[in-house]
């Protein structure tokens, strides 16, 4: 699946991967980035205990589309359903409503955590505060 | 705005990219990433590939998390890219560079030299004894003569940094004799290696 190249006397260079080589990497690499549609789905993943091609099966996509699909940056918060849809369109994802339930479910989730993880740092840093109170009224 | 051989997305998509539309976002990817990558590749040869290639993916991914700060009228999507990469790609020469210096001069480096098969004058049979010396014969013609007299030293075994740097000497200032010996023996045993390997010998010929 590689190109291969060749220089001015007809020997063979270094090949270099194909165009569609090159994009599947990327959809690898973007799939794992915080604010891909790769990164919801995997926590949603994590909490129903589902493994990525049971999920790939449950939206009926292929696994072509689905690493496509995993790329994709997140649907924009003022537009969410609408993105989502175009998006599991492009994508040819077979059971679309399931796919945007899912995905704003997982979204939902997201927020969660982060308000969580706030609220544990604000704890702590008031933690912290008050213990700075203490030792300053000693 | 310049011309330019790379492929270009239609205004739509660029407009479509600007709003933050992850559609219109991976259409111009799509369109630009293949292009881009292996112009990178051919560009920075000396870098190792999957290097450049994560070069690549973190500046297209910063640049869609950031689509606002492109503009359009005022530099090409491919130049703007491009522009990014070869300031990322440079630095990354600069710190393989670093690495490498460091690998070179650093105290073993002179060991792991002598470690190579050339100096191993355990126990040769004849047939490899032949293949060494028609190797020896071979590389001193591509040597020139500093080189050849510094081959010839270390040829016959000879450790003395003091008797190296008589040699740089007679070609030139030699301002730290420990250091420009190390750099100067480091430098030949480079040059052998790849002339051996240009000439087809493998290391198990000069056992």
């Amino acid at each position: 699946m590689t190109q291969n190249r060749a220089n001015g006397d007809g020997a063979p260079m270094t090949a270099l991967p194909t165009d569609t080589e090159i994009l599947q990497k990327w959809y690898e690499y973007a799939s794992q980035q915080p604010g891909s549609i790769g990164s919801l789905l995997q926590l949603l993943r994590l909490r129903q205990r589902k493994s990525e091609e049971q999920q790939r099966i449950e939206f009926e996509v292929s696994a072509a589309d689905f690493a496509k699909l995993q790329s994709m940056r997140t649907p924009r918060t003022d537009r969410f359903h609408s993105d989502a849809e175009r998006i599991a369109a492009a994508c040819h994802v077979g059971q679309i409503f399931r796919f945007v339930q899912m995905l704003m479910l997982a979204r939902n989730l997201a927020a969660q955590e982060q308000t969580t993880e706030g609220e544990v740092y604000e704890a702590a840093f008031d933690a912290f505060a008050s213990n700075q109170d203490i030792t300053e009224e000693e | 705005m310049k011309e330019s051989n790379f492929p270009q997305p239609s205004s739509e998509q660029l407009a479509g990219f600007q709003e933050g539309d992850p559609l219109a976002a991976n259409a111009v990817v799509e369109l630009v990433l293949p292009s881009i990558q292996r112009w990178a590749w051919t560009q920075y040869k000396l870098l190792p590939q999957d290097d450049v290639q994560d070069i690549v993916h973190q500046v297209l991914a910063e640049i869609c998390h950031h689509y606002a700060r492109y503009d359009p009228k005022r530099v090409l999507f491919t130049t703007y890219v491009i522009g990014l990469l070869k300031l990322r790609l440079a630095d990354l020469y600069a710190t393989r560079q670093e690495i490498d210096e460091k690998e070179e001069y650093g105290p073993d480096a002179y060991e792991k030299l002598l470690s190579l098969p050339y100096n191993d004058t355990e126990a040769l049979d004849e047939d490899t004894r032949i293949v060494r010396e028609e190797f020896f014969r071979q590389v001193e013609e591509h040597l020139e003569p500093i080189e050849r007299e510094l081959f010839q030293l270390m040829r016959n075994d000879v450790k003395s940094t003091r008797a190296f740097a008589a040699v740089l000497v007679r070609y030139g200032p030699v301002s730290d004799e420990d250091r420009d010996v190390k750099n100067a023996k480091a430098r030949l045993m480079r040059k052998v290696t790849f002339i051996g390997k240009t000439l087809g010998y493998a290391p198990e010929d000069l056992r």
